[in-house]
C-alpha cells in the first residue's frame, strides 16, 4: 500500500505556544487512520493543517500527491471534511443543503440517492437541526463524500451518540471504507479506534507518542511489563446495555 | 477558473435567498416597523395645522377686536380655533401646550396677548394672524378702503408636499440599513460560530464569491420590502411618486446600491463583536444616531449647523438626500444633483469594506 497522506516534521506554532511540535507519519491508501489524544493535543489543529483550512509554521505535507501548502485548490477537490460539531446552513433542507454544497463543488449530486444511502430519505424535507444527533452525524458523513473524494476527515464523529447510534454509524463507516475511500479520523473511544482504525497515532502535547495497529500498540505496552488493575471480564459494561435495549437504531 | 467562481456565486444565491424567503419571522419583522412607523407619521400629520387661541370670559363681547377674531375663526379652513374659559383654566392649558396663545382684557380698547415659551412658533402665528385682523380693523377706523400697498400670498403651484413624501423615503433607509446590518451580522456570527463558514470555505469556495451572494441576496429581499413599503405608502396615504413607474425603478436600483454599501458595515460589526450580547450593541452603536441624525423621522434642519453637516455626511444621510431627490424631485440617477450622494455612498462603501477585509475570519 502506498501512502496517500505525507507529514514531515509538521510544526505549527501560537507565539511560544507548540501546538504541533514536528510531528511526522503517513497514512497509506484505503486505511482508516485514527489520531488520538487527549483535548488540547494537537489532534485538530493537524487535521486542519492537512484539510488546508489552517497553515503549518515549518514542515510539508502531501495529499493525494499535492502539496497542501502550494496546490491547496488541489488538495480541496480530493478531500471529504466533517468538522468536529459543525452546523450546515440554516433554512435550507437535506436536499438543498446537498445540493448547495454540489454547486460549491461545481458537481452534479443526486441527493435523493445520497440520502437513500444514508437512510435519511425520510428526512429528505427536514431540515439538519431537527435530526436526531445520529441522522445529523450521518448527514455530516454524507456531505464529505459530494466530491467523490479520495480521502474523509472525520472529527470525532460519534462524541454524543448513543450506543445503538454508535453503532450504526461505525456500519457506515466501514462500508464507505469498503468503497476504496481512505479516512482519518479522531476519537475519544478507544473501543472505537480499536474497532474501526487500521492504524493510529497517539499525540499529547503536540508530540506523537506512539503509531501502528492497535495489536503493535497493546503488545508493545505489555512487552514493557505492564499489569492490567483487574483482570477483564469477557463481557463490558456496553455488552450489557445493548444487550438489554437491542442493537437496533432508535431514530423518531 | 473566473466562470466558474461566478456560476458558484449565482448558485449560492440562490440558496441564500431561499433560506432567507423561507424565515416568514424575520421577513415580517423588517416590513412591520417601517409599515407602522409610516402609518403612525401618516396619520399624525393628516390632521390639519389649527392655531388654538384662548378668549378669556371677561373679554367684552361687545369688543370690535374679539368680534372680529370669532368671525375669522367661524371662516371656512380657518387657521385659528378659539377656546374660551376663565383667565386661570386657559392660561393653565397655555402652559401645557394645549393651547398656543390667550387673549386677555388690556387697557381698553386694547387686548392683551399672552403665549408661552413653551409653543414659540404657535405663539408667532397667532400673533402674526391676529396682527393682521387689528391691521384691517386699524384701516377701517382710519376710512382707509384702498390700503396703498398690500402683500398678496399665493402657494407654490405644483406639487403638494406632505409629511408622508418625508417619512417614507426615511423608513425605506430604515428598513434598508436594518437588512443589511442587522440581517448580515447576526447570519454572520451563526456562520462562524457553527463553522458553516469554515466548511464552506473548505470546499475552495472564494470567501468572496461567498460574501457576494449574500449580498445579493440581501438586495434582492430589500427590492421586494421597499417596493411592498412604496405601494403601501402609496394606497394607504398617498404618496407622491414624483415620475410614477421611472421614479420606482430608480428607487429600487437605490435600495440596491444601498444594501450593497451598508453590507460592508454589517460584516465588520460582525467581525468585531465576540458574541450574541456585545452584537446588538455594536448594530445599535452604528445605525442609532444615524436613524436620528440622518433625517429618517424628521428633517435635520432644526438641528445646530455642526449636527447637520454630521448627520448628512453619514452613509445614510448620503442615502436619504439620494432617495428624497429621486422620490420627491423627480431625479434620476442620469441626474448630476444625485450624484454626489452616490459619491459619498461609494466613498463609505470603501471604507466599510476596507475594514470588513481587515477583520475578516472564518471561525
Amino acid at each position: 500500500m502506498s501512502a496517500i497522506i505525507q507529514v514531515t516534521n509538521l510544526v505549527k506554532s501560537y507565539g511560544d505556544f507548540r501546538a504541533v511540535d514536528n510531528i511526522s507519519f503517513e497514512v497509506n491508501e484505503g486505511e482508516v487512520f485514527g489520531l488520538l489524544g487527549p483535548n488540547g493535543a494537537g489532534k485538530t489543529t493537524t487535521l486542519e493543517i492537512i484539510e488546508t483550512l489552517n497553515k503549518a509554521t515549518s514542515g510539508s505535507v502531501f495529499v493525494d500527491g499535492h502539496n497542501v501548502a502550494e496546490e491547496p485548490e488541489a488538495v480541496q477537490t480530493s478531500i471529504g471534511i466533517q468538522l468536529q460539531a459543525a452546523g450546515f446552513y440554516p433554512g435550507l433542507n437535506l436536499l438543498e443543503l446537498l445540493e448547495m454544497f454540489g454547486t460549491m463543488y461545481s458537481t452534479k449530486v443526486d441527493a435523493m440517492a445520497m440520502l437513500k444511502r444514508f437512510n435519511l430519505q425520510e428526512k429528505a424535507k427536514n431540515e439538519y437541526k431537527k435530526l436526531s444527533g445520529g441522522q445529523k452525524q450521518r448527514f455530516s458523513i454524507a456531505t464529505t463524500l459530494i466530491n467523490h473524494p479520495r480521502i474523509i476527515f472525520l472529527d470525532e464523529p460519534t462524541t454524543g451518540l448513543d450506543p445503538q447510534a454508535r453503532l450504526n454509524l461505525w456500519e457506515l463507516i466501514e462500508e464507505v471504507k469498503k468503497e476504496g475511500v481512505t479516512i482519518v479520523m479522531t476519537t475519544h473511544y478507544m473501543d472505537e479506534a480499536e474497532k474501526l482504525c487500521d492504524r493510529l497515532a497517539i499525540m499529547d502535547h503536540g508530540k506523537i507518542m506512539q503509531s501502528g495497529t492497535p495489536n503493535e500498540l497493546i503488545d508493545r505496552l505489555l512487552a514493557g511489563g505492564f499489569t492490567p488493575h483487574q483482570t477483564v471480564k469477557p463481557a463490558t459494561l456496553e455488552d450489557v446495555f445493548l444487550d438489554l435495549t437491542g442493537r437496533s437504531l432508535r431514530e423518531s | 477558473m473566473k466562470a466558474n467562481q461566478l456560476k458558484v456565486t449565482l448558485g449560492l444565491t440562490k440558496y441564500a435567498l431561499r433560506s432567507s424567503l423561507r424565515n416568514r419571522g424575520s421577513l415580517f419583522f423588517s416590513l412591520i416597523f417601517p409599515i407602522i412607523f409610516i402609518s403612525i407619521f401618516g396619520l399624525l400629520s393628516s390632521g390639519s395645522s389649527v392655531t388654538k387661541i384662548g378668549i378669556t370670559d371677561d373679554v367684552s363681547q361687545s369688543s370690535q377686536l374679539e368680534q372680529a377674531v370669532i368671525q375669522f375663526s367661524k371662516q371656512k379652513d380657518s387657521p385659528i380655533k378659539i377656546i374660551t374659559g376663565s383667565k386661570a383654566e386657559l392660561e393653565g392649558q397655555l402652559k401645557k401646550s394645549e393651547i398656543s396663545a390667550v387673549l386677555e382684557p388690556g387697557t381698553a380698547p386694547n387686548l392683551s396677548l399672552i403665549t408661552s415659551n413653551n409653543d414659540i412658533q404657535g405663539g408667532a402665528t397667532a400673533e402674526s394672524i391676529l396682527g393682521g385682523i387689528i391691521n384691517q380693523l386699524n384701516l377701517r377706523s382710519a376710512g382707509v378702503t384702498n390700503p396703498p400697498y398690500s402683500l398678496l400670498s399665493h402657494e407654490l403651484s405644483g406639487r403638494q408636499y406632505h409629511y408622508i413624501d418625508f417619512v417614507l423615503p426615511g423608513q425605506i433607509g430604515f428598513s434598508l440599513i436594518s437588512i443589511a446590518t442587522f440581517g448580515v451580522a447576526f447570519p454572520f456570527l451563526t456562520l462562524r460560530k457553527t463553522l458553516v463558514l469554515k466548511r464552506i470555505f473548505a470546499t475552495g469556495v472564494k470567501p468572496i464569491a461567498f460574501i457576494v451572494s449574500q449580498g445579493l441576496s440581501r438586495s434582492v429581499q430589500a427590492i421586494i420590502q421597499v417596493t411592498v413599503l412604496i405601494i403601501f405608502g402609496v394606497y394607504a396615504f398617498h404618496f407622491d411618486l414624483a415620475n410614477g413607474a421611472v421614479t420606482v425603478i430608480n428607487m429600487l436600483i437605490l435600495s440596491f446600491l444601498a444594501v450593497i454599501v451598508f453590507m460592508g458595515f454589517g460584516l465588520w460589526i460582525s467581525n468585531l463583536a465576540k458574541d450574541e450580547q456585545t452584537l446588538p450593541i455594536a448594530l445599535n452603536l452604528f445605525t442609532f444616531p444615524q436613524i436620528f441624525l440622518s433625517g429618517v423621522f424628521f428633517p435635520t434642519t432644526g438641528m445646530p449647523v455642526w449636527l447637520q453637516y454630521v448627520g448628512n455626511n453619514l452613509p445614510l444621510g448620503y442615502l436619504n438626500t439620494a432617495m428624497r431627490h429621486i422620490a420627491n424631485d423627480g431625479y434620476s440617477f442620469l441626474n448630476h444633483e444625485v450624484w454626489p450622494y452616490l459619491l459619498g455612498l461609494l466613498a463609505w462603501s470603501v471604507v466599510a469594506y476596507f475594514l470588513a477585509a481587515r477583520t475578516f475570519k472564518s471561525e
